[in-house]
């Protein structure tokens, strides 16, 4: 690995060191960019770099050089919000409070699987704090099949299943006069354990083909798929028979079976939203990644046009894939708004967050690789099953269809229906599940060919990050001084192990945006983009700043909020990739008017003008400047303003599908302590080296590691959705038997981040959410076997699971 | 007697009378005071997003403690100062925490962070200068889901301590507290379809407790503060006792810690941690800093559930309750204090005063055991807790205590009678595990299996041989030292100990 630092001199790059940052920019930095040829920066900063040139739109704001050629872009920057957050001041849709407002309450169902027969509303209406109920007619956020649209009321398939809401002056009422609505039911067998919805006799969830909203939480499977029982699949993709003659060509094959759980999302601000129905328009204060979602759903449910409804989220307290779309919830708090004639809040309860909007599916995988003796893939197989509940796409074969060279991989996925609540998309859904294998697989195959787990990877993954990532983790966990499997003394026995990550480089073209400058000197922008926590609030000032040659904390962001352009929704790591160049766009063209109306009065022509740290100035004679705020005076307009869209990716050299350039990398590293006489597992230390393009705000960027990271093992120790087989009740809906790890459960994380450029964009810039959270179960199992030589193939990876691993391998040895 | 609340916030006096009475703190401050800042995130006191400082007056001062509002009712904050998120600022400017947060990126989605500040802020209240671990141990009970905690920790050690200020000089206390001694001798009364009575005296307390016999005793509230918001328990009739002066204070007399019922876990495991250390290591594992301030030991005990950490301990010293009613008081033994399932002897008029826990003579060991599916913050599945007293090598008497392993608390009195008189060896020992595997007979819940404890129940007595001698040779010559000071974890002890727990499914 180490031969493989070939570094070309920054020279290479495509400006020399600029005096400033924009003055240096290539030729046409200056002037319109007429020409739709462009060069670009291309390749591993510190590694290797290389200009490439791209036909790019006219419209496109000209190449930024790398990043330590940049000012603001790329330098460690605390968020333009952190002041509102410490103090409290911070509003989240949990937190409006409007004159007037009713408070919600859900009705849900208690029994897993029935047919409504009856709903018994009178009791509840002659409570004297009831104002409104609402009852649905289908849940909106599970499968369902093409007859039961025709019903009047949904079809019960969970415990906790969202049936309707009342509403009323305080919470308390609106709580006790939910407990009074009557439903009958028509019960009905019932399954919530996937092995056993498999089986030919089990009670069938779904009568019919049953498909899940795209909007349903960002989740849904593949459309029109064969469904036979409650098993819905599989989705196959690559060809059976060539995989089964490749692997007679192998000279080692490694099978291998795992188990995930269903884990729940989490968020500390639960679902949830403010409805305010007014005769000419709905204004709904959402916790949502997707502001137009929202908009778009309700739009479309009451009939409305999309300019009648606003939909505003300022601040959001987490969501991590659950939340797009109205929900059931959205829906009946706009009922009831209108029904009730006054705004209505229905955020969901702890025990809703855990049942009714969402969780990572299950996973039961079998793995079967084949390689050559020098390490070299022949064929990989995967066969998935998984339980979304009553939702679809469990699928878990994206880390083997797209993480390593192998010339036949076939995969199939298979989601069983059990009477549990829906699915939705979850941080790189499928991924943690499908790398927790695929990252065991190779391991155990390394081990099978007496190779390091290392150079396998470097014979079989042409990716140029993760190969550099590699580079740097090993040398920062000590890799070299790894030990053999289970080779501590005494109980107490430690491992290091590595894993691997693999995410897409995906965008949005419904982003835009407007830049404004006003005469005061203020910088606004705006986009219904929103910040769901992770800091794209803070990553747009600077890209505005970067342009205008401010700081970050000049530029006002206001975005959140329907009213403005059309944001992308925050999901599958597309925010930054997608609305990052917008920013970058928009504030350049905002930059030519703007010097357009000061040039005059600096006595020269706008291409002549240069702005930087907080200047204008002639690029021949930076003595002669003005303050940004007095060039701004200068303007002879009140205000300029630009709108930036997002063009298509530029033209690039592809490599193969999801593999190398087109996709996202990350290598995580890790060491574990496991105490042989309880089964606690430890993780000491954790090393997780990223890549996301170009990295805009490396403070944001490594926080979001170290978030996806402890998810990661909080997944592998600890967190589990338990149903009660006999009930269908889950028993731990809330966050004391439900566990998310803590602060004590915290390893030591190094988080490192190269910077790529591909020349796709005019930030080049890319997600990091979901890769972080990717490769670290599987890194953890790893360093367990390391530690321990068992391996285990199943998470939560809890005290009682390791034990019975240790005592399964003492009777095999016995 | 008063009919209204006085409860100051952020500085300033408010009286609630009425229904308002009946809120939580969390909901209180958010919807009648605008505050929102505190946050509602799990309503049972688990995540940590609600936590504000309480302060109590203890003479002329104020004392501050953290607690989880979402699980603290104003009815038990009657004479208090809160001081939440929005009361932290230093004249209008980010105090040195703050600031810190927001240099070091300790705030992603920013739900989790006003508790997360106010934490910390506590923490520097007691201790200037803090390491990495003692920020850890002060967050536990703040939950994050973004930042993978990283961030804040550093955030922590970055503060500038040299800048902080404390909340009395925030707060001025003198005005506080001269209004607070003024109005704290009053009971309060409150009726609004529901009634709560806040006591001041001992013998009030039992007064309205022999007149209700149905209501319920609230001081910490930790756990039916927690039944209360899940719905299972909507009282008609509370007594208070949240901060009465007459059960506070703890004490040790004739070789007893004697516990006041009001006395905190805080408290119990801060006064412990010379007189009785083991104790005391338990109790650091409890629950977190908010929870531990406002649990009592009294409401432990008197909760009695089966897994209440507090209570093997007081049934391996052999210790006692005291218990005062309308006419006067007296002391049970904690083995005849329970009758059945969170059922005790306790009289319709009497109210636990005090905990006696005897401590443990030259010759005896205390060991104390907390099973959870992690360390932290997790009730447990399995306790135990294991008392001997030894003459040469042999056992001269034992007592061994398991809860998590039936309805009650469980004392092992086979597995005793096997003991006493034997050598203490790890052999013996070992049988006594078999024998202690056959007396309990565990369920299986969410917390862990009834395989699972069984395996407990009979590995812990293997554990405390290792823990007390110090080696797991079958000679057992090492007490090591009197007071259960053994080698604590028995990491460091013998590769053979690989097997012990090897058979657990």
């Amino acid at each position: 690995m180490a031969e493989k630092t070939t570094t070309e001199a920054p020279a290479a790059a495509p400006t020399e060191k600029p005096p400033v940052p924009q003055a240096a920019l290539p030729k046409n930095g200056a002037e319109k960019p007429k020409t739709d040829t462009q060069t670009y920066p291309v390749g591993i900063a510190g590694v290797k770099i290389e200009e490439e040139e791209r036909k790019v739109p006219a419209t496109e704001a000209p190449p930024l050089p790398i990043n330590e050629k940049l000012a603001v872009i790329g330098k460690p920057t605390p968020r333009v919000d952190g002041r509102a957050k410490v103090t409290g001041a911070a509003k989240y849709s949990a937190d409006i409070n409007l004159p007037g407002m009713l408070f919600a309450k859900l009705i849900t169902s208690t029994v897993p699987h029935a047919i409504i027969k009856s709903i018994d509303t009178s009791a509840a209406e002659k409570h004297p704090a009831f104002r409104a109920i609402h009852m649905l007619d289908r849940d909106r956020s599970a499968a369902q099949t093409e007859e039961e649209k025709k019903d009047n009321w949904p079809r019960v398939r969970y415990v906790g299943q969202p049936l309707g809401a009342v509403c009323a002056p305080t919470q308390a009422h609106a709580d006790d006069i939910a407990r009074l609505v009557k439903i009958t039911y028509e019960q009905k067998p019932f399954v919530v354990d996937p092995d056993k919805a498999k089986e030919p006799n089990a009670p069938i969830i779904f009568q019919g083909n049953a498909e899940q909203a795209g909007t349903a939480g960002g989740g849904g499977g593949p459309k029109d798929v064969k469904q036979n029982g409650n098993v819905r699949g599989p989705v196959a993709k690559g060809e059976a028979d060539k995989a089964e003659i490749a692997f007679n060509s192998a000279d080692v094959t490694v099978e291998l079976d795992f188990r995930t759980q269903v884990q729940t999302h989490c968020a500390l601000e639960t679902h949830g939203l403010v409805a305010d129905w007014k005769p000419d328009m709905l204004t709904v204060w959402a916790s949502t990644q997707g502001t137009s979602s929202v908009r778009d759903e309700l739009a479309a449910v009451f009939n409305l046009k999309k300019s009648q409804v606003r939909v505003i989220t300022e601040y959001m307290g987490g969501g991590f894939g659950a939340k797009f779309g109205a929900g059931n919830y959205g829906v009946l708090a706009t009922h009831l708004s209108k029904k009730a004639n006054a705004p209505v809040r229905l955020m969901l309860d702890r025990r809703e967050e855990h049942l009714c909007v969402g969780n990572r599916p299950s996973s039961i995988q079998k793995l079967k690789i084949g390689a050559k003796k020098d390490g070299t893939l022949v064929a990989m197989r995967l066969q998935s099953y998984g339980t979304a509940g009553v939702g679809t796409g469990a699928g878990a074969s994206g880390p083997t269809q797209n993480l390593y060279t192998c010339p036949a991989i076939y995969t199939e996925d298979s989601d069983v229906f059990t009477n549990a609540g829906p699915s939705s998309a979850f941080r790189a859904p499928g991924h943690p599940q499908g790398a927790f294998s695929l990252e065991q697989g190779i391991d155990s195959l390394a081990e099978k060919l007496k190779m390091d787990p290392l150079a396998l990877r470097d014979k079989i993954d042409d990716s140029e990050a993760r190969r550099e990532e590699r580079r740097i983790g090993a040398e920062r966990i000590g890799w070299k001084d790894r030990k053999p499997a289970g080779s501590d003394a005494g109980p107490i026995k430690r491992g290091i192990g590595v894993a691997q990550a693999i995410w897409y480089r995906i965008m949005n073209r419904d982003s835009h945006c407007d830049v404004r400058i006003t005469q005061d000197g203020s910088v606004e922008f705006l986009s219904g983009v929103q910040d769901i926590g992770t800091g794209i609030r803070t990553a747009l000032a600077q890209i505005v700043a970067e342009t205008l040659g401010l700081k970050p904390t000049d530029i006002t962001v206001k975005i959140g909020d329907t009213n403005y352009p059309q944001g992308p929704n925050s999901g599958g790591s597309v925010t930054t990739n997608s609305i990052s160049p917008v920013a970058r766009n928009a504030a350049w063209a905002a930059r030519e008017q703007f010097l357009g109306q000061v040039a005059p009065a600096l006595g020269v022509s706008a291409d002549e003008l240069e702005m930087a740290d907080g200047r204008v100035f002639p690029k021949n004679n930076p003595n002669q400047s003005l303050t940004f705020k007095q060039a701004a005076k200068k303007m002879k307009v009140e205000q300029v303003a630009a709108r930036g869209d997002r063009s298509d990716d530029y033209e690039s050299k592809k490599g193969p599908r999801g593999k190398g350039a087109g996709g996202l990398g990350g290598v995580q590293f890790c060491q574990v302590a496991v105490d042989t006489s309880t089964g606690h597992i430890k993780v000491e230390k954790v090393v997780a080296v990223h890549d996301c393009g170009r990295p805009i705000n490396p403070m944001g960027v490594k926080s979001q590691v170290n978030g996806g990271v402890i998810q990661g093992i909080s997944y592998a120790l600890f967190e589990n959705r338990i149903l009660d087989r006999n009930t269908g009740v889950m028993v731990n809906t809330n966050l004391e038997q439900y566990k998310i790890a803590g602060s004590r459960e915290m390893p030591e994380i190094d988080a490192q981040l190269i910077e790529q450029y591909w020349g796709k964009s005019s930030t080049d810039a890319a997600g990091i959410g979901e890769p972080a959270t990717v490769a670290t179960a599987a890194c953890v199992a790893n360093a367990v076997y390391n530690a321990i030589g068992v391996r285990i193939t199943q998470i939560p990876m809890t005290p009682a699971v390791v034990l019975e691993a240790l005592a399964s391998k003492q009777k095999a040895s016995a | 007697m008063r009919d209204f609340l006085i409860i100051y916030v952020n500085g300033r006096r408010h009286e609630v009378r009425g229904r308002r009475a009946f809120q939580s703190l969390s909901h209180f401050l958010r919807y009648d005071l605008g505050l929102i800042g505190t946050k509602v995130v799990c309503a049972e006191g688990d995540c940590g997003s609600c936590t504000v400082f309480v302060g109590r007056h203890e003479g002329d001062k104020l004392t501050y403690r953290t607690v989880t509002s979402c699980i603290q009712f104003l009815y038990q904050l009657d004479c208090t100062h809160i001081v939440t998120i929005e009361g932290l600022k230093y004249d209008g400017q980010l105090n040195p925490v703050q600031q810190a947060m927001v240099k070091c990126q300790g705030s992603q989605c920013g739900f989790c962070t006003p508790g997360i500040v106010v934490s910390m802020c506590a923490m520097f209240e007691k201790k200037r200068d803090v390491n990495a671990d003692d920020l850890r141990g002060a967050l536990v009970g703040n939950l994050c889901r973004c930042t993978g905690y990283d961030s804040i920790v550093k955030s922590g050690l970055a503060v500038d301590t040299t800048t902080l200020r404390r909340l009395d000089d925030l707060y001025p206390p003198d005005a506080i507290v001269s209004d607070l001694i003024k109005t704290a001798g009053e009971s309060v009364r409150v009726t609004d379809q529901k009634t709560f009575f806040k006591a001041v005296t001992i013998d009030e307390a039992a007064r309205f407790r022999a007149e209700n016999p149905d209501c319920m005793i609230i001081s910490g509230g930790t756990d039916v503060g927690v039944q209360m918001n899940k719905c299972l328990r909507d009282p008609r009739s509370i007594l208070s006792l949240a901060g009465m002066q007459a059960l506070r204070g703890i004490e040790v007399k004739d070789d007893a810690i004697v516990a006041g019922a009001n006395a905190t876990i805080a408290e119990m495991e801060a006064f412990t941690r010379d007189v009785l250390p083991e104790y005391s290591r338990l109790l650091y594992y409890f629950g977190s800093p908010p929870i531990k301030n406002a649990a009592t030991i009294g409401g432990n005990v008197g909760n009695g559930s089966p897994i209440a950490d507090s209570i093997p301990a007081i049934y391996a010293m052999n210790g006692e309750v005291e218990l005062v009613g309308t006419s006067g008081s007296r002391r049970v033994n904690i083995h005849d204090y329970y009758t059945g399932y969170k059922k005790t002897v306790q009289k319709p008029d009497e109210l636990i005063a005090r905990v006696i826990i005897p401590l443990p003579k030259a010759g005896e060991t205390l060991k104390l055991y907390k099973i959870s599916r992690r360390k932290d913050l997790d009730i447990s599945a399995f306790t135990a807790a294991i008392w001997m007293r030894h003459r040469g090598n042999s056992i001269d008497d034992v007592r061994i205590v398991y809860g998590g392993v039936a309805a009650n608390i469980l004392r092992l009195r086979q597995t005793e009678d096997f003991l006493r008189g034997q050598a203490f060896t790890l052999s013996n020992l070992q049988h006594a595990g078999k024998i202690a595997r056959s007396e309990v007979k565990p369920i299986s819940d969410v917390r862990g299996s009834a395989d699972y404890r069984l395996q407990l129940g009979e590995n812990i007595l293997t554990k405390f041989f290792i823990d007390v001698s110090g080696t797991t040779s079958g000679n057992g010559n090492g007490w090591n030292d009197g007071n259960g000071n053994g080698n604590g974890n028995g990491h460091s002890v013998d590769p053979t100990l690989e097997g012990i727990a090897g058979e657990v499914h």
